[in-house]
């Protein structure tokens, strides 16, 4: 299934120009949040509880809330018109899902009663009890803070400069992009890097060398599919017997310990942090991630929220909560972690606001990796209700067909129970 | 009057961090029967981990050693260079080293590989500490720090090495034991910029990461709030110096066996 420019815009809609923009906007809200706007957006509140971000975990936050406590008002601040589920990002690369099917609105939160505002956070005020926006301020009484997390392109010396010539999939639009320079791929080196951790979606570098190996290899394109891996070893650390394993067989180059720090735009070269070079026709390097600037502005914390991860709670303040990828905790920055921890997390709000609802099942993490468009390894981490891992609950199983199923079914069924 | 209380304030406080030092030293590592190797020749040592084990490597020389250590990844070519003498990329490489501590832990169980060269001739301990990762991490969760690797580094000339295992909620201390230079804990940009000659050393150096000798001031403290590198850069006249990984029980909040 080739792709237009028409589709891609269809599909992309308002989201591309705030996520292809991503290093840039980083800056800007940070810039953004100097400018005080007089404004509120909402009358002053009783009991209100602000979102900053409503992907998966901000989304499955404020519908729990809703439920746990329907007499606190919830508003999600949201930059974005629609939500594209994260996991499928490695499928849309080879068109192995169409976009649509994993595009959804913030509809139903609505008619559950969650007031969603369409505009992004540029600064907070602590003191204050606000979030500042470009149309206005929005007061809380709780805030919570689930942005996620921004490639940080700037920490790759010309990568900021020349992202044309390097595509990643960890924002929609680089995934886009990504997919139309694989589809016009004609042949030679394709690299992909994987930053040191934590970054989102551990398995995620690897699963697309392998499915653009794939995919070339169908088409008759001859490629030499090159990983140059920031860390010693695969991630996540459990599969990292399985992937060796799984490049090997495929063929893949996969180089440990090869952290880039430069590209060189002239001769198409990686170099890393001890000069090694790695010439590329295609490359994806996946940047490393940090929290929005506004996020550190406002003394939450940098590069991660540092939080208590039974509660979710962010240390050294009463009344502001954040999870997901943007916390610092010790939970797999995933969007099945991220789901669960804004599930559990509501529990802990509702119970701060007075609707003691019990205790959540702790987090816990599945994840299904594609070694192939028809087959994914499994990994299974738990933790305990105070955030500690349980080293016997690990698990890991090779590749499977059935394991894509299961991938499937649990992708759609979070986004069913996050956005209806 | 100002300028001495400013100096019983630095006495004080060298005091104090090398006092910390000392007392994580003493210590570290757990309790157990240490294995005990005495050599005075290159010597390579192979060793098995299992499941949750966490080993500790401590090696004392009165000569100089490197030492290379190696977690045996699959990978037949990176083993092949190891047994040739070379250094795959994924070793964790020591070069200078008078005195060294660092862990050989699995999750899963694995193998390591330790190669001690000599630099300069004399006799060296190896000694293997037994302990497991839960009793690691049983520390921090009482609160109490934990030492995840250390060395005792002779300086010749300009000198630079990667240090290991920093995560956000270690402490990483330096102290200058003898000699006139300077010392500087750079993040990967700023080492980059020195390695490469687009920068001097001095101009890279701030009061939070460099020390330099002759000022009287020894001893530095970061505490690592980020998930930088950060790489030892030297330069001197017979530098000693020893540097500390310690980790915190913030570093609870950062670890997982997934990430």
């Amino acid at each position: 299934m080739r792709l237009t420019r028409r589709e891609a815009l269809k599909v992309l809609g308002g989201a591309t120009v705030a996520a292809a923009t991503g290093g840039i906007a980083h800056q800007l809200l940070g810039w953004a949040a100097a400018q005080e706007p007089a404004r509120a957006l909402l009358p002053r509140p009783s009991r209100r509880v602000v979102i900053v971000g409503g992907g998966i975990s901000g989304a499955m936050c404020a519908r729990t809330l809703r439920k746990l406590a329907p007499e606190v008002e919830v508003v999600v601040l949201e930059r974005n018109p629609t939500y594209v589920s994260g996991p499928s990002h490695v499928d849309y690369v080879v068109g192995l899902e169409d976009a649509r099917k994993v595009t959804v609105t913030f509809d139903a939160l609505v008619r559950d009663g969650v007031k969603v505002l369409r505009a992004p956070a540029t600064g907070l005020r602590l003191g204050d009890s606000r979030v500042l926006t470009p149309q206005g301020f929005v007061e809380y009484n709780v805030l919570v803070v689930a942005t996620g997390l921004l490639p940080a392109e700037n920490e790759v010396r010309n990568l900021l400069e020349n992202r044309r010539l390097s595509p990643h999939a960890w924002t929609w639009a680089g995934t886009v992009e990504l997919r139309r320079a694989v589809e016009a791929f004609r042949g030679g080196t394709f690299v992909i890097t994987v930053p040191p951790p934590p970054y989102k979606c551990p398995p995620g570098p690897y699963e697309v060398a392998c499915l653009v190996d794939e995919f070339w290899k169908k088409k008759g394109v001859r490629a030499e599919v090159v990983v140059l891996d920031a860390n010693d070893r695969p991630q996540p650390p459990l599969l990292a017997d399985l992937w060796r394993r799984v490049l090997a067989d495929r063929g893949i180059v996969y180089k440990p310990s090869f952290k880039v720090v430069e590209l060189d735009p002239g001769t198409r070269t990686l170099i890393s942090d001890r000069g090694e070079r790695q010439r590329f026709d295609l490359a994806s390097v996946i940047p490393p991630q940090r929290a929005p600037l506004f996020i550190d502005e406002a003394g939450l914390g940098a590069p991660f929220v540092p939080v208590d991860p039974a509660t979710f709670r962010v240390r050294g303040q009463e009344n502001v909560y954040a999870f997901g990828d943007v916390a610092a905790s010790p939970y797999t920055k995933s969007a099945f972690t991220a789901f669960l921890q804004g599930r559990n997390a509501a529990y802990h709000i509702a119970r701060a606001l007075g609707r003691d609802r019990g205790d959540p099942d702790p987090v816990f993490n599945q994840c299904w990796p594609y070694v192939s468009s028809r087959e994914a390894l499994l990994v299974e981490v738990a933790w305990d209700k105070d955030g500690r891992a349980i080293p016997g609950r690990n698990r890991t199983a090779p590749a499977s067909p059935k394991h894509v199923e299961d991938r499937k079914r649990w992708e759609y069924g979070i986004l069913r129970a996050a956005y209806g | 009057m100002g300028r001495w209380a400013a100096v019983l304030v630095a006495v004080v406080l060298n005091g104090f961090l090398v006092g910390q030092m000392v007392a994580s030293r003493a210590g570290e590592p757990a309790a157990g029967t240490a294995q005990v190797h005495v050599v005075k020749e290159d010597t390579v040592h192979r060793r098995r981990v299992q499941a949750g084990e966490r080993t500790v490597l401590e090696v004392s020389t009165t000569g100089l050693v490197e030492v290379v250590v190696y977690e045996h990844a699959g990978d037949p070519r990176e083993l092949a260079q190891f047994e040739a003498g070379q250094v795959p990329r994924t070793a964790k490489v020591f070069p200078r080293v008078r005195d060294l501590s660092y862990p050989l832990s699995s999750m899963s169980g694995s193998e390591f590989s330790v190669r001690v060269r000599h630099l300069a001739p004399g006799q060296t301990e190896i000694r293997y500490h037994p302990g497991t990762v839960e009793e690691a991490m049983g520390r921090l969760r009482k609160g109490q720090n934990l030492v995840r690797n250390q060395a005792t580094l002779v300086v010749a000339g300009r000198f630079s090495t990667p240090v290991y295992q920093l995560v956000p909620g270690t402490l990483l201390r330096v102290q200058v034991r003898s000699g006139k230079g300077t010392v500087a804990l750079l993040k990967t940009r700023d080492y980059l910029d020195v390695k490469d000659g687009r920068a001097s050393l001095s101009s890279r150096c701030t009061p939070a990461t460099c020390v330099e000798a002759s000022s009287g001031r020894t001893v530095l403290e970061l505490a690592v709030g980020d998930y930088d590198d950060r790489y030892l850069v030297a330069e001197g006249d017979g530098l000693v110096v020893t540097y500390q990984v310690v980790a915190t029980p913030e570093v609870l909040n950062y670890i997982s066996s997934c990430t």
